[in-house]
């Protein structure tokens, strides 16, 4: 990242992002979600969510959080929660969003077939319907939802995380026809002579078979299969000792299902190290904490039988995984052989598409299993009939087939507008720079709010869902944690007078005067410090374009308050633990009218922010600092704000008295 | 750069208090720089105004207004032709503002919201002091590049009086007010320097024609300037 | 002879000079002036008349001086920079010299500052004047005296005659330079130097050393400065706040022992410490004497011009003589 230089175009720098937002697959503005629910705008922060990704409940349980993993904060401590912040904003939202919903309207009368409604095909159907065009989804399982419904544990995906998604969905009015396989119920021919455009999401939705010596015995099953009879509420009698072979994400969920459905001991045997193993770290971990045993650079190669029944599976040891250029090619040591114990095996060593509905049709296949198929175009060797999610970028997460699903639907819409199917780019964002090393020494350091979650003992006897989910006080704690990344100080360099005011208050050292200053949006914390000091009032803090100034706020209060006002209260939001406390709002106490104004730091509070009050007749304003304010600085400068201020109020007759800092 | 101390609010209200519009004009210049009038001051004068009216029980509608600099007509003129019913300005900028104003034709009253009070440099933030006294015919290579004329109380040319104390401050100097003595800065410069022979010779009383005791001053750079002639012509 | 004043035949006779100081009152009141001298009458060569000592409005120098040589006394007229510009001065001098005025000592004076800084309110708010300073003021009267030229180059009718001093405060920061600015009063003019007031005679002396490698002590004539000490409280605070003098620790005690030896009777104590101060300044005298180059002294009690003939007399000074 710090090798790339960041295009300059009229010396005007480009705007960068967060990298959480450049990291996520449908770009949602993730740093925008965390700060209105840091300002208890939990709905607003919802919308921001659905805003980019149709499929906010379910990635709020499942999602891999590649945002995480980028998150700066983590040069300082830990990650912001992103995934847990996400799912509070779900859950607050719950109820407005069955309110709010509501059909799309359709305009045009050209429509769209989609095969298949998991998270891709889904995603395709949301944007286009949006758009005006009438969309029916084919779905060959008896319920929608495609891999989330039917191979996502309930314990990591509960039915109530998928239905409003799916029900969000529905409400535009796609058309979701399940119970029916294209290719044996209805035609691919027949789809496009129905359709002007169709889109085939049919996913990876068979399991890869192992062939093994014995891979025919009736205990020997298909963890697609499995998880599938599982989730529709069939699940087949595991034995006690259960063998789970392969080391990915579907495995891992295997495992972690046997468990469940009580095996005593469930083991899994895969190619890979700890390091190399596909699946994401915290799954294996979970399946550790669960008791799974983990058999690291074993390969299977028989399946031991006595008797009729299954008694383990002959192993043997791995040379290698992966050969010099890094491509799967394991090779063994044929004479290193043992036994793994267990009287059921369950293969989940990869997924592979179920493409019979293409037979007779002119769509090509490009290799076993593939379809041929242009990824700048979404489309495949048959004009009008496209592809998306995991059939075409091959096994992801359920983000990544949404983004697949958005760009799909961007060329279905291309095509049915112009005839020609565009090329679709992806949204290219430039991620702000890495945090200098002198900013994380300065950046003061914040617990992580742990997500409270049920012990392994107790997760392991059931499919509730395990993570308990964030309570209002850990959400807003939570969120501050959050950096601000890239929406930190503006200039105005018309006004600007060089003064190095900014420069010289900054607790971070942002701003880099010559001729004008300029905020380094990769140092900035938003703090909004110089926006209070600088004599020329020409900064603007991106992060709080929305808010408003604070004397305008107090007026907008007071005019509001019908009752005349006693006191107002100029508040540190930092230790709020309830959204009431970050709203602008009159309180009423002890015979007293507040009005209360939280701030994100009570050190923004200006002069004129202090004194307006006192012009509108109030009789005492009040500044309230939090307890441990995260900027250097701050505090004292605000403390000799609010003595000069008392002056002034001393000089004007209303008597500093009446101004307090708390 | 010239710096400034905001006026007593009593004494600006005082100067204003019969008025019904007044306008607050910052500078965007120097008075912005020190902190004392630019824009957001501008804000802060007239926010402490709108109180002292409220308190002495005064309608007045005070308008508030930043231009780049008070020292060019470009700039000044537009506020002078704009003021509409405005009955008075204050003006933030330093003194060189007030003036301006009133020399561009400005048609009502113009008052000091400031004093001024020396061209100097900032020492840290919130902190300055005065480095210059635009005396007119600088000394400063006479005294390794320290002004005794702007940082000597007794603007003493010759090295120090006896009233340095062993710190090497001035014998005006107090806790509070702490002033260095210049010459035993300047000494200690040309030590350094390796020049400190050359304040062994005595320099004659000042030629203070060129300083503010010569008259109000005047600059013209005749290569810049158009006669009035030449200005016809060029229209 | 340059002004044919008493100082300057004393000096030239090669006597051990003594001058000692008169501060006018703050008001119009002759009587207090005829008071002083005739304190001070037969006590020293010539009588320094202070100018608006630490910028206090008193009755003028000039004036002073004059009721002086009026009452057959010669005055030394101290003229400060600091209130006046060139050509103020340059008439003042030239009214003095009229009144037979022969001594002046050229002084940028204390800053305004300091009337305020005692109980009085003075006038710190008055704006100064230092159009030249006290080298440069030296050479004007050099030039008038010499070359019978104004400053500014026109020629006078009549030149005056006067006899030129400088102030020299040989131990304030920065001390390298000291020496350098007395060399700078000598080449200006000046025919003698009147010492800040000096406690650590052994210091001095070292100074000295340095004076006298450059001839200066030749060249003019060095008056070293001598305050009578009242109390350990004034030597204190001349230690820690006057700038320019140090006062040795022995000092200090010396004169604390003589106050603590009355106990609880703050009258004696007050009583042991006058006499206590008279025996310093008259070792002082003595030790200054002694220091080769210093061809003189100035006595300066503050407010306290009894205390000079008791001071002069066991120093064996008197009588003063007539040249």
């Amino acid at each position: 990242m710090a090798e790339t230089t960041p295009e300059k175009t009229d010396g005007v720098e480009p705007e960068t992002h967060a990298p959480c937002r450049v990291a996520c697959p449908v770009r949602t503005d993730t740093r925008g979600y965390v700060d209105l629910i840091a300002r208890g705008r939990y709905r607003e922060a919802f919308e921001k969510i659905r805003q980019a990704n149709p499929f906010p409940s379910v990635c709020a349980l499942i999602c891999h959080h590649p945002c995480e993993v980028e998150c700066r904060r983590q040069d300082v401590d830990d990650p912001v929660a992103l995934r847990h912040l996400k799912r509070f904003a779900v859950e607050q939202a719950r109820e407005y969003r069955e309110r709010a919903r509501h059909a799309a309207e359709i305009t045009h009368s050209e429509t769209i077939g989609v095969v298949g409604s998991g998270p891709a095909g889904l995603t395709v159907a949301h944007d286009c319907i949006n758009e005006g065009y009438a969309v029916t989804v084919y779905e060959s399982l008896p319920r929608a939802g495609g891999l989330l419904s039917c191979s996502i544990p309930k314990y990591r995906l509960p039915e109530e995380a998928l239905t409003p998604d799916l029900e969000d969905i529905l409400a535009l009015g796609v058309e979701i026809r399940t119970g029916v396989t294209v290719g044996e119920d209805v035609t691919l021919q027949e789809l496009q002579e129905k359709h002007e455009a169709v889109v085939l999401a049919v996913g990876l939705s068979e399991s890869r078979d192992l062939p093994l010596e014995n891979h025919d015995h009736p205990d020997v099953l298909m963890a697609l299969p499995f998880l599938c009879s599982v989730a529709l509420g069939r699940p087949p009698q595991v034995r006690d000792e259960v063998i789970v072979i392969g080391g990915g994400n579907v495995a891992v969920d295997v495992a972690r299902t046997c468990v469940r459905l009580g095996a005593g001991t469930v083991r899994m045997i895969c190619l890979e190290n700890e390091e190399e193993m596909p699946a994401w770290e915290w799954e294996s971990r979970e399946a550790l904490e669960e008791g799974i045993e983990i058999i690291h650079r074993r390969g299977p190669t028989k399946v031991l039988i006595e008797e009729g029944r299954i008694v383990g599976v002959t192993v043997r040891e791995v040379e290698r995984v992966f050969d010099e250029k890094g491509r799967f090619a394991p090779t063994y040591h044929d004479d290193r052989l043992s036994t793994v114990a267990g009287q059921m095996i369950i293969v989940a060593i990869g997924q592979r598409a179920n493409l019979d509905l293409l037979g007779g049709t002119p769509v090509r296949l490009a290799r076993e299993g593939m379809l041929q198929f242009d990824a700048e175009t979404m489309t495949t060797s048959e004009g009008g009939i496209f592809a998306c999610g995991e059939v075409v970028t091959g096994p992801g997460s359920a983000i990544e087939a949404v983004a697949s699903g958005h760009r799909a639907a961007r060329a279905v819409l291309g095509y049915l507008r112009t005839g020609r199917a565009p090329v679709v780019e992806e949204e290219k964002l430039e991620a702000v720079e890495e945090l200098p090393r002198n900013i994380i020494e300065k950046v003061k350091s914040i617990p992580l709010v742990a997500m409270p979650t049920l012990s392994p003992e107790e997760r392991k006897r059931s499919f509730v869902q395990f993570e308990l989910g964030y309570g209002e006080k850990d959400a807003l704690a939570e969120a501050r944690r959050c950096l601000s990344c890239a929406v930190g100080a503006v200039v105005d360099e018309d006004r600007c007078a060089a003064c190095l005011t900014c420069a010289r208050i900054c607790p971070f050292e942002v701003p880099v005067v010559d001729e004008v200053a300029r905020m380094v949006s990769e140092t900035c914390q938003s703090c909004g410090l110089c926006v209070a000091e600088c004599p020329a009032s020409c900064i603007t803090i991106k992060r709080f374009q929305d808010v408003g100034e604070i004397a305008d706020r107090i007026v907008a209060l007071l005019q509001d308050a019908g009752t005349e006002v006693t006191r107002v209260e100029i508040v540190c939001s930092r230790d709020a633990e309830t959204k009431e406390k970050l709203q602008d709002r009159i309180v009423k106490a002890d015979g007293e009218v507040l009005a209360r104004v939280p701030v994100t730091c009570a050190a923004l509070a200006g002069e004129v922010d202090m004194m307006k009050p006192f012009e509108l007749g109030v009789k005492a304003v009040l500044v309230r600092r939090c307890r441990e304010c995260l900027y250097n600085g701050a505090s004292k400068r605000l403390a000799k704000r609010v003595g000069r201020t008392k002056e002034i109020l001393d000089a004007a007759g209303v008597g500093g008295e009446r101004l307090t800092l708390e | 750069m010239i710096k400034a101390n905001s006026k007593p609010l009593g004494e600006v209200f005082g100067f204003i208090e019969n008025c019904k519009k007044v306008l607050v004009l910052g500078c965007g210049g120097c008075a912005t720089v020190c902190q004392v009038g630019g824009e957001k001051e501008v804000g802060v004068l007239a926010q402490a105004l709108r109180l002292k009216a409220g308190t002495e029980g005064k309608q007045i509608e005070f308008l508030e207004n930043t231009v780049t600099r008070q020292c060019e007509p470009e700039f000044v003129d537009p506020v002078v032709e704009g003021l509409g019913d405005v009955e008075a300005i204050v003006s933030t900028a330093c003194g060189v503002g007030v003036n301006h104003l009133v020399e561009r034709g400005c048609p009502v009253p113009v008052f000091p919201g400031v004093d001024t009070v020396f061209m100097g440099s900032t020492l840290e933030h919130g902190e300055w002091a005065e480095r210059c006294a635009a005396c007119g015919q600088c000394v400063l290579h006479l005294t390794g590049g320290i002004c005794p004329i702007a940082r000597c109380a007794k603007n003493l040319l010759n090295g120090p009086c006896g009233g340095t104390t062993e710190d090497g401050m001035c014998e005006i100097s107090t806790p509070e007010n702490p002033v260095p003595c210049a010459w035993a800065e300047i000494v200690e410069r040309m030590k350094q320097l390796g020049t400190l022979q050359e304040l062994g010779e005595i320099q004659p009383p000042k030629d203070w024609s060129t300083a503010r005791d010569g008259g109000p001053r005047r600059r013209v750079r005749a290569d810049l300037k158009l006669d009035r002639q030449e200005q016809k012509v060029q229209s | 002879m340059k002004s044919g004043s008493n100082l300057e035949k004393v000096l030239q006779a090669g006597h051990f000079a003594l001058t000692a100081e008169l501060g006018p009152p703050m008001g119009p009141s002759d009587e207090e002036i005829k008071q002083k001298m005739e304190i001070l009458r037969g006590n020293a060569d010539a009588f320094n008349i202070t100018d608006c000592q630490t910028a206090v409005v008193r009755l003028s120098s000039i004036a002073a001086a004059i009721m002086l040589v009026q009452g057959g006394m010669e005055p030394v007229m101290q003229m400060t920079t600091r209130d006046r510009n060139r050509i103020a001065i340059q008439a003042d001098i030239l009214g003095a010299a009229a009144f037979g005025i022969k001594n002046c000592l050229c002084i940028a004076g204390d800053h305004q500052k300091f009337s305020a800084a005692g109980k009085l309110k003075g006038h710190p708010g008055a704006k100064n004047v230092y159009d030249v300073d006290s080298i440069q003021l030296v050479g004007i009267l050099k030039k008038m005296r010499d070359e019978g030229l104004m400053e500014g180059g026109d020629p006078l009718d009549v030149a005056p005659r006067l006899f030129i001093g400088a102030a020299w405060t040989p131990m304030a920061h920065p001390l390298e330079f000291r020496v350098t600015r007395l060399a700078k009063k000598v080449a200006a003019g000046a025919d003698f130097i009147q010492t800040q007031g000096i406690y650590d005679v052994e210091r001095f002396a070292e100074i000295m050393v340095e004076v006298r490698n450059l001839g200066l002590h030749e060249k003019t004539a060095i008056l070293g400065g001598v305050i009578v000490p009242k109390s350990a409280g004034m030597l204190r605070y001349m230690d820690s706040s006057v700038a320019g003098v140090s006062v040795p620790k022995a000092l200090i005690k010396r004169m604390s022992a003589a106050g603590e030896a009355a106990g609880k009777d703050k009258k004696q104590a007050r009583r042991n410490q006058s006499k206590e101060g008279i025996k310093i300044a008259v070792e002082l005298i003595e030790q200054l004497r002694e220091t080769e180059g210093v061809r003189g002294v100035h006595l300066q009690a503050i407010e306290w011009e009894r205390a000079i003939p008791r001071i002069v007399e066991p120093a064996g000074l008197l009588p003063r003589p007539h040249v």
